[in-house]
């Protein structure tokens, strides 16, 4: 039972903490539920990035090739009527196969011209696409059945109750954990108010929630219960794909094959000559890069309909880049932490943009790009000033803040 | 049926293709061949440099004056891109693919920020720059044999500034042995930003030359980013002449396909940059 908790629940009180405000995010606020699950797309395919570059030390720069593949295989399947979660699993597996491929030329082309080979291949891919059709290749899906299902929310509210309990069960532990005593006073006075917090965003839910059941029960038409419910279970999907990515990446890098990635990133020559196969950890490394950045590309069909073929662009790799990097390359949740960051920002960014278009100089398509800009320039900048990221930054670094900020108290 | 006429405009397309390739690679043989800096910026660089030279032609109106513009906004952003970005990471290839990549895309954004529907080079009157001859039935742009000049003269004046002139043989002792060159009184940081500024600017100028043929367009900087790469790839690293070679095949490898099997496109050049990577990962013209 231990060891079953370890493995799917985070440790801590910070995990169950975010877990929960994650869930409570597209109640409080409905016009998040449909920008942020893309947001998870993002940090998911960082939290796949950083085992190619992060764990395994393998500079790729195709990254968006798996993602792109398992995207369009996706869109195909769920055309020809096979159900969401299913198209997921062939989809990830083929992502993941392909990108073994794409690994096979790192046998004789080492280190950074392998980067550069990676970012042809995935180039010309785009390009062969886009120059054989002559048009723009896209596959549009129609509403996804299984998201319109109201079974997604009575998951959705289960899933919020548990870790509402299990929030205020660790925030109770943390607490009287805590010896000295103006600490614990001043962490009482802040779980204090996030659970006020999650209170009212559980009211919000239940009631929100209680009285649409009751229109549904009365014999709402089925456009109205499709625009309630697909978001949120679009969220769901999401974010259960992020979490549940997350606990196997952090399982299997814990494991000991990765440690043999780590060690192989290392000294791979050393590796080498104690006895482990560097060329097929390298290998296995892309499979499993692969699939989770496959089911990020499918996620990334149930948020955005139309697959085209600039899903096998460079910006799809930029993207993964800048969360595995802003949040730290080799940490476990950093990634996440730079996904959701970076995606939160482009979010934001993109909602002042409007605000600029009254000055009057820029076009609205001009406009669209200027989140991209301000975050290039904080990629730049977090890769000159934080070589390790926030997240590694703050685990390196971070315990003399703490203690700073201890000794005000 | 082949025509010869078909031949003589594949072999001239060629050409001028070669010639636009090498005037893209050109810094980066200094920058990537010679220093070992991995600069995936080069190719937006390239465009941007077609970008300004146009705006400049709108603004003056004089070609020459455009391009020694162009040439010093080359010069400064070197300057800045060297000074901000490379310094910190000499030594570092993996930061320095980091940095460059997002130089890259900021770039890019930066371009279609400012031109967002991209910018034609007008028709002049001037013969070299807009006109055409007939030469056995097919009527060539001037302005392709000025660049396939250009292009054999850079090649020229390049070789002799790299292995003749001091600046060259500092430059190639410096990448050589840092600290044995430093002791024979080179001064290697100078150097080296002296080296990339130039490297810069020469791909701004690069630029510059090729956008009266080609107009500036966002696909400019997106084509010739890789294909830059491909040629010290291909040519073999520290081989300046392999440059050369270099884009003379991979010119007339994409203008041969394009001409007699369309539907290869783009995508034939990046090939090419793989088998060579694959099969003979020094390069092919390697000295």
């Amino acid at each position: 039972m231990e060891k079953l908790r370890n493995y799917l629940l985070p440790n801590r009180f910070l995990g169950y903490l975010s877990l929960t405000i994650l869930l409570a995010i597209p109640w409080l606020d409905r016009s998040l539920a449909t920008g942020i699950p893309l947001t998870f797309v993002w940090a998911l395919l960082a939290l796949s990035y950083n085992i190619v570059l992060g764990f395994a030390g393998i500079p790729s720069f195709g990254h968006a090739v798996p993602f792109g593949v398992a995207a369009f295989v996706t869109a195909m399947l769920l055309k020809q009527g096979v159900p969401f979660l299913l198209s997921l699993i062939p989809a990830a597996l083929i992502s993941g196969a392909v990108y073994v491929g794409m690994g096979l030329p790192g046998y004789r082309v080492r280190g950074l011209y392998y980067g550069i080979l990676t970012l042809a291949i995935s180039e010309a891919i785009r390009a062969t696409i886009e120059y054989s059709a002559q048009t723009t290749v896209a596959v549009t899906v129609s509403t996804i059945p299984e998201m319109a299902s109201l079974e997604g929310l009575y998951l959705y509210l289960a899933l919020f109750t548990i870790f509402l309990a299990l929030s205020l069960v660790t925030g109770m532990m943390d607490i009287i954990s805590t010896k000295r005593k103006r600490q614990k006073v001043l962490k009482t006075l802040i779980v204090i108010l996030l659970f006020i917090f999650l209170a009212y965003s559980g009211y919000v839910i239940f009631s929100s929630s209680a009285t649409f059941l009751q229109e549904v029960g009365s014999g709402l038409p089925y456009v109205r219960i499709l625009r309630f419910v697909y978001p949120l279970n679009v969220y769901l999907v999401s974010l259960l794909s992020l979490y549940i990515s997350y606990l196997l990446i952090k399982r299997i890098i814990t494991s000991p094959l990765g440690s043999t990635f780590i060690a192989i990133r290392e000294n791979p020559v050393r590796a080498s000559v104690i006895g482990y196969n560097v060329f097929l950890h390298q290998l296995i490394a892309f499979f499993i890069s692969g699939v989770f950045a496959g089911v990020a590309g499918s996620v990334y069909v149930a948020c955005i309909p139309t697959i085209q073929p600039d899903v096998f662009a460079t910006d799809k790799t930029f993207i993964a880049m800048t969360g595995a990097i802003l949040g730290g390359l080799g940490t476990f949740v950093g990634p996440a932490i730079g996904g959701i960051l970076a995606g939160f920002l482009r979010d934001y960014l993109s909602t002042i943009t409007p605000a600029l278009i009254s000055l009057g100089f820029l076009s609205l398509q001009q406009l669209q790009l200027f989140p991209s800009l301000i975050l290039g320039l904080l990629y730049i900048i977090v890769v000159l000033a934080l070589p390790y990221g926030i997240y590694g930054t703050w685990l390196l670094k971070g315990w003399k803040l703490k203690r700073k900020i201890e000794s005000i108290f | 049926m082949v025509s010869p006429e078909l031949i003589l405009s594949a072999i001239i397309d060629g050409l001028t293709y070669s010639s636009m390739i090498y005037l893209a690679a050109i810094g980066l043989v200094i920058i990537f061949g010679l220093m070992d800096v991995f600069n995936l910026a080069q190719g937006a660089f390239f465009g941007l440099g077609a970008y300004l030279f146009v705006t400049f032609y709108y603004m003056t109106n004089n070609f020459l004056l455009s391009l020694l513009l162009t040439f010093l906004i080359g010069i400064v952003l070197g300057l800045l891109t060297e000074r901000a970005i490379i310094r910190p990471v000499y030594g570092n290839p993996l930061a320095q693919l980091l940095l460059t990549m997002g130089l890259m895309t900021l770039l890019y954004t930066f371009m279609q920020l400012i031109w967002p529907t991209g910018l034609v080079f007008p028709e002049t009157q001037n013969f070299l720059l807009s006109g055409y001859i007939q030469l056995a039935d097919v009527r060539i742009r001037i302005y392709k044999f000025v660049l396939i000049v250009i292009g054999f003269v850079l090649f020229g004046t390049m070789s002799t500034l790299l292995s003749k002139t001091m600046i060259g043989i500092k430059l190639r002792a410096g990448t050589e042995n840092r600290e044995l060159a430093t002791v024979f009184g080179v001064d290697i940081s100078m150097l080296f930003t002296s080296a990339f500024t130039f490297g810069v600017a020469l791909a701004l100028l690069g630029g510059a030359l090729v956008a009266p043929l080609t107009h500036a367009t966002i696909e400019l900087p997106v084509h010739f980013s890789l294909l830059a790469f491909a040629i010290p790839v291909v040519g073999g690293m520290k081989s300046y002449s392999g440059a050369f070679y270099a884009s003379l095949l991979i010119g007339f490898v994409d203008r041969l396909v394009a001409y007699f099997i369309p539907q290869l496109g783009f995508a034939i050049d990046l090939i090419v940059m793989i088998v060579v990577l694959v099969v003979k990962p020094e390069g092919i013209f390697k000295r």
